[in-house]
């Protein structure tokens, strides 16, 4: 039964500062787990929730611990909620970082299976189980049972849900530039960026939340005679006026990177646009700057003892600015606990909002700041010298008391007492935050006196200014963010730059120095430990820790990953410094560290991250000018093209066109798109001695007019690339090459002229993009030409001849190639008359039968003439006399690219696999490619593998199948029996030469 | 992510707008060379720009360039 | 078979996207001539002299006379884009000076999109990583759209008006991508005054 629920929200009164973030005319309504609720206009999620009185929001990551909200900022480890449905559900927001919407629909996650029965509640009894690492240790045996307990895991552990429909909105990346970028809107921040736009710098303020100030509305007091808040308001509205600032809020630094880029992660509303379709949702601002100054101020740390995540538990500024911002309440009944002054300064506030402060406990033996007095004045209930060391619960796990005890003698029941209470706000002091400086491998170093990390050794252009360097009072933050700010300047401007620091009359109560405090009490037992958490997101407590340090793990890397510590998404972040302090006590002789927060400090969207590379412009596609024409055919990927693999007709299956595309081939004409192959002129009087030297084939008594089949190796000895190459002019040569590699063949030839042979005489033009291209193939090819008007004689061409000149009245190109072992032309026109080339000899070719082919059947037809494709056949590791191409390899030339690596006695060694046929005795059984060849498939595994299937297909010219295989000294086992390994049985097969079929005949 | 500025052309810009040359020097010089935890020489090539191999002097560890300059204009004396 | 006609990229020219401040079209296919010189004065205004021109020697500089313009792309190389049917004149001048270099004729190589209007920059911005800043009027960079190579030029116009020059076989993704980018309704107004945002 659910206990009533309290309005926890304080009612308007005249003249104070409760509630100035909300606008109590503009009532929200929202569903939490289903419940109606109401809000005002300006609450977070988190504030709403907690007026009211939504005391546990969520269960712990692994006890299923019930929690609450902890924080008022990114650094919350707690609340972390799904908000919205359907396409538009988001898991894992954080309630405080969200403001609330009219209508939203808010849901608890990690619960299961409902909000209110959770039960792997239940999973807490079994803590004892669980020790640090014990994923390692368990779930291995028996093996089969795996499956069973992944399925569970996967249901219990985790944090939110995938939603299952496709993300309907839009997101966006933005290149910017800037001279100094300022991390963190808060008073530090609004000085150095003061400091920076003096010098007319360019300077881009980035802010988390949609406010700035940063938490300069939890303190009062006076800067130049005006309200803090007045005069901070008009610090913004002065650099929001400014040419020379650029203020981002609800954007946060995801990470930092060398040379001065930072991602920045920018939340939008499309619903405040003119557009709501078209605007996106977030955005990724990709920054270079010149200097970075991080302003990211510092956590409040939480105090460590036994049973310190219930919810009810909240962090005291947190508390008081909650108050102050969204007139909310904490709770009741309150105890407050601090080690410094902070916690009076909340029971104040919270004590003028109508709660009532049980006791305030502070930690410090001897407490004499101003604001101990004032409250002891107006008769709080104090207990000095004293800690919380416990508390109780209700019946649905929430704070329903605490105990305390006397620091000095922690030991005995008697010297303890309880307090009935439904809030606990603790404050275990400030622990600076500059953690971002991790991301550039700053290493943060710890003071002890602080109880937190400091800065330490800085990379070049970072700079860290208030807070986050350890400076707590308003005067001093004010004057570190423009001394941070000037630093930053002259950084850039690579020169003194001096200014004038502003001085201010300053009135804001300073605080005595807090205490840091690891955890309380020393006498605690093993349970008790084990309830102490330091890390709550990713529940792990001191006892975790010890068990960590008794295995003999030492080092902060090893600690994390032992204990998981800080590897939840809040990276730890309110758990460093508690942690360092542990273990700087238990391990007296280590160094305290922090380990390394990595990118992206609070998550991200995979949607920020893909921004418009999604769909169609998922990555790069290339068309040629023929895709508009080619719409009835099959498309394969090739590299970044989508060429056609065949046409099927109505009713064909894809296997059916090949071959009956390659019998056209064959027996009439065929016209293929051969326009993605690579197309390099190299041209001058040293252009044929270059080529010479790239190619390990012979080029140098290629005649004019004339085309040659050559290697391209790579520098040790493999191959490379394959080309046909053309001799235009006695000094201008045509490189003709297939998609091939990735690295294309141009930047090779560039990247030898350039860094090896800068002297030679030579130009290379990368023409691949000037020229459409056909290639026409089939016996009745020099019909087809016949017709068409040309000065270049292409009908009467022989093979390998290479002609320029006028093709039905545009500048053409023919090459008289063999690709496939038939008649062919290939012919080249300038890009933009492809379309009309096509649709001319398609119409041309009608009465001859012509078809149009694709790639499968272009490898189809090269299959059966034993043609390699280096796609296919060649890895890398494939060496021109794997291939049984060594007579394309001139040997005696003095030099050629893989020469040398050539002659490495490995590279001629017999057992090598070399580039043969493979027959199989079922003629109508093609062996799938890849698959492994054997001896002798009745041998027990392990088997030697003495090769395997490169190409196959059906051959509907010789009515059988036919195979490419790379097998061990494959050459001198022609004729062999070899077996194919294929679902587990041995099919058997022979070994052959790779020339199945030549002049039209079967070998 | 590297920002290098193109000694030839004048162009700055984003690592991925170039292409990573191994190191500088001619080929037969470079084999076997053990890379030290300071400061190496690379060649680059101004990839989407002018298309043409500068080299540059890059320290491993913190990622500072400390020179860039056109192949043949390198700033120290002899050999490399 | 009668003579060949063009088919330009993406059936150019048409308009991509247009919005107040922005518009976003493809051209008709330009002309393009490669040009590589080997270094040296004499060479260098041999050139020039054919051409009628003085060619640019500052990286990344343009020359714009008469509807042809001369971009420098690298040492000792520039690019000639304009109307198609002036190419051939430009190759004769050419062919019978002694340059002693490469002149080739990429007409039909790029597809040229044009984007104009005071929000060109910021598409500019979503799809290219170069900083803008530095591009002064009539200056070209070789960069990256969307990920594909592409020549940009900055046109001479006082409203933003930029040219880009991707591979034709790239013309349909960067189309798509420069659409895409066009989306977005609202302006960065970047470095600008603007209203406080709440404190």
């Amino acid at each position: 039964m659910a206990r009533a629920r309290r309005n926890l929200r304080v009612p308007e009164k005249e003249g104070s500062n409760i509630g100035r973030l909300i606008d109590r005319t503009q009532p929200i309504s929202f569903t939490f787990n289903g419940r109606a609720m109401k809000g005002f206009a300006g609450d977070t999620v988190a504030s709403a929730l907690i007026a009211n009185d939504v005391r546990r929001l969520t269960s712990s990551f692994k006890y299923h611990r019930p929690r609450g909200v902890l924080g008022i900022g990114s650094d919350d480890p707690n609340a972390i909620v799904e908000i919205g449905v359907g396409d538009r559900r988001t898991p894992n927001l954080n309630a405080t970082q969200v403001l609330l919407a009219p209508d939203m629909r808010i849901a608890s996650q990690n619960v299961w299976p409902s909000p209110r029965l959770d039960l792997g509640g239940l999973i807490g009894r079994l803590k004892p189980l669980m020790p640090p690492s014990f994923q390692y240790k368990t779930f291995k045996w028996p093996v089969p049972t795996w499956r069973v307990y992944e399925k569970a895991l996967r249901t219990l552990g985790g944090i939110g849900t995938v939603p299952g429909a496709a993300d309907p909105d839009r997101y966006e990346h933005i290149h910017v530039d800037a001279d100094v970028l300022i991390v963190g809107g808060g008073l530090a921040g609004i000085a150095a960026a003061e400091a920076a736009s003096a010098a007319d710098l360019k300077v881009v303020l980035v802010e988390e939340t949609h406010r700035l100030g940063g938490i300069a509305d939890g303190y009062d007091g006076r800067v130049d005679g005006k309200p803090l808040l007045d005069w901070v308001q008009n610090k913004v509205r002065n650099l929001a006026a400014s040419r020379d600032v650029h203020i981002l809020t609800n954007a946060g630094v995801a990470g930092l990177y060398d040379h001065g880029l930072a991602i920045i992660h920018e939340r939008l509303d499309p619903n405040a646009s003119v557009e709501p379709e078209n605007a996106p949702r977030e955005r990724i601002w990709k920054l270079r700057t010149k200097a970075v100054i991080l302003a990211t101020g510092a956590h409040e740390k939480p105090l460590v003892f036994p049973d310190n995540d219930r919810p009810g538990i909240m962090l005291a500024t947190a508390a008081r600015l909650y108050l102050r911002r969204y007139g909310v309440l904490p709770g009741q009944r309150v105890v407050i606990a601090t080690t410094g002054d902070e916690g009076y300064r909340t029971a104040a506030d919270l004590a003028a909002g109508g709660a009532e402060i049980v006791r305030v406990v502070d930690l410090r033996l001897d407490p004499d700041g101003s604001l101990f007095h004032i409250m002891k004045a107006r008769g709080t209930p104090l207990a000095v010298g004293s800690a919380p060391v416990g508390t109780t619960k209700g019946k649905k796990g929430e704070l329903a008391g605490v105990t305390i005890a006397n620091r000095l003698t922690l030991d005995g029941p008697a010297l303890r007492s309880h307090a009935d209470a439904d809030t606990l706000l603790v404050s275990g002091g400030w622990g600076p935050a500059p953690f971002l400086a991790g991301h550039l491998g700053a290493r943060l170093v710890f003071d002890e006196e602080l109880g937190g990390f400091r800065p330490g050794e800085l990379p070049g252009g970072l700079f860290v200014a208030g807070a986050a360097n350890g400076k707590f009072h308003a005067a001093e933050v004010l004057e570190d963010g423009w001394r941070a700010g000037s630093i930053a300047v002259e950084h850039v401007l690579g020169s003194s730059w001096s200014s004038v620091v502003p001085s201010h009359s300053i009135e804001v109560t300073a605080d005595d120095d807090a205490e840091p405090v690891g955890m309380l009490p020393d006498v605690a037992t093993a349970a008790e430990r084990a309830t102490a958490f330091v890390d709550l997101q990713n529940d792990v407590t001191i006892g975790d820790l010890d068990i960590a340090i008794r295995e003999g793990y030492s080092a902060p890397e090893h600690l994390k990953r032992y204990t998981t510590l800080g590897q939840g998404v809040d990276q730890g972040k309110l758990a460093v410094a508690n942690a360092a302090m542990v273990m700087a006590k238990a391990l007296p002789n280590a160094t305290p560290a922090h380990t390394t927060f990595r990118p992206p400090w609070t998550p991200i969207t995979f949607g920020a991250i893909a921004g418009t590379r999604r769909g169609v412009l998922f990555k790069p596609v290339r068309e040629t000018p023929l895709t508009a024409l080619t719409s009835d055919a099959l498309r394969e990927p090739l590299g970044l093209w989508r060429p056609p693999a065949v046409f099927p007709r109505p009713g064909e299956s894809r296997e059916e066109a090949v071959r009956r595309e390659a019998r056209s081939v064959r027996n009439g004409v065929g016209l293929f798109d051969a326009t993605l192959g690579v197309k390099i002129a190299v041209q001058g009087p040293d252009a044929a001695q270059f080529l010479d030297r790239m190619s390990a084939t012979n080029l140098a008594d290629l005649e004019v007019g004339r085309s040659r089949f050559a290697l391209f190796l790579d520098n040790d000895g493999f191959v490379l690339e394959d080309a046909v190459i053309a001799r235009a002019e006695n000094d201008r040569f045509i490189v003709s090459a297939g998609i091939g590699r990735a690295d294309n063949l141009c930047a090779w030839f560039e990247r030898w002229r350039q860094r090896e042979w800068p002297d030679l005489n030579l130009f290379i033009t990368d023409e691949t993009e000037r020229w459409g291209q056909l290639l026409l193939a089939g016996p009745r090819v020099p019909e087809l030409l016949a017709a068409a008007s040309s000065d270049i004689d292409i009908a009467g061409f022989e093979t390998d001849s290479y002609a320029e000149g006028e093709f039905m009245g545009t500048t053409a190109r023919a090459l008289a190639t063999r690709y496939t072992a038939t008649p062919e032309v290939e012919i080249a026109v300038p890009a933009g008359h492809l379309p009309s080339l096509w649709e001319q000899i398609t119409e041309a070719g009608k009465p001859l039968g012509i078809t149009h082919f694709g790639t499968d059947t272009l490898h189809r037809l090269r299959l059966e003439g034993g043609a390699f494709d280096l796609d296919h056949e060649t890895d890398g590791s494939v060496t021109p006399y794997d291939l049984g191409l060594g007579d394309l390899v001139k040997v005696d030339k003095p030099f050629f690219v893989g020469k040398e690596g050539l002659e490495r006695p490995g590279m001629t060694r017999s057992s090598r696999r070399h580039l043969v046929g493979v027959l199989t005795e079922d003629p109508s059984f093609v062996p799938p490619p890849g698959a492994h060849l054997v001896l002798d498939p009745d041998h027990a595994p392990p088997r030697r593998v003495v090769g395997h299937v490169t190409s196959s297909g059906y051959s509907p010219t010789l009515r059988r199948s036919l195979a490419l295989a790379l097998i061990s000294a494959g050459e001198r086992h022609i004729g062999d029996r070899v077996f194919i390994v294929s679902s587990g049985e041995g099919l058997p097969a022979i070994i052959s030469s790779t020339a199945f079929f030549s002049n039209g005949e079967p070998t | 992510m590297l920002m290098i500025r193109c000694p030839v052309c004048g162009i700055a810009a984003d690592e991925t707008e170039f292409t990573s040359g191994g190191l500088y020097g001619r080929l037969e010089e470079t084999e076997n060379r053990v890379i030290p935890r300071d400061v190496v020489r690379e060649w680059w090539l101004c990839a989407r720009g002018c298309g043409t191999w500068f080299g540059m002097a890059r320290h491993v560890v913190n990622q500072r360039v400390t020179a860039t300059w056109a192949a043949g204009d390198e700033p120290w004396d002899g050999r490399h | 078979m009668n003579r060949l006609s063009w088919t330009d990229s993406l059936a150019a020219p048409r308009s991509l996207a247009t919005r107040s401040d922005l518009s976003v079209a493809i051209i008709e296919d330009p002309g393009v001539l490669d040009l590589q010189f080997p270094d040296g004065e004499y060479i260098w205004r041999t050139a020039n002299a054919a051409l009628d021109v003085e060619l640019p020697r500052d990286p990344w500089q343009t020359v714009w006379i008469d509807g042809m313009r001369y971009v420098w792309t690298g040492p000792g190389r520039w690019r000639v884009i304009g109307p198609r049917h002036r190419i051939g004149d430009l190759i004769d001048r050419l062919r019978h000076a002694d340059h002693r270099g490469a002149v080739t004729e990429l007409t039909g190589a790029l597809s040229c999109f044009r984007i104009a209007g005071s929000g060109a920059a910021e598409l500019l911005m979503r799809v290219c990583p170069l900083a803008l800043g530095p591009i002064n009027r009539d200056e070209a960079r070789g960069t990256s759209i969307s990920g594909v190579p592409a020549l940009i030029v900055r046109e001479a116009s006082s409203v933003g008006s930029w040219l880009i020059l991707p591979a034709r076989s790239y013309a349909e993704y960067v189309g798509l991508s420069l659409v895409e980018a066009a989306r977005t309704p609202e302006r960065l107004r970047l470095f600008e005054p603007a209203s406080p945002p709440p404190v």
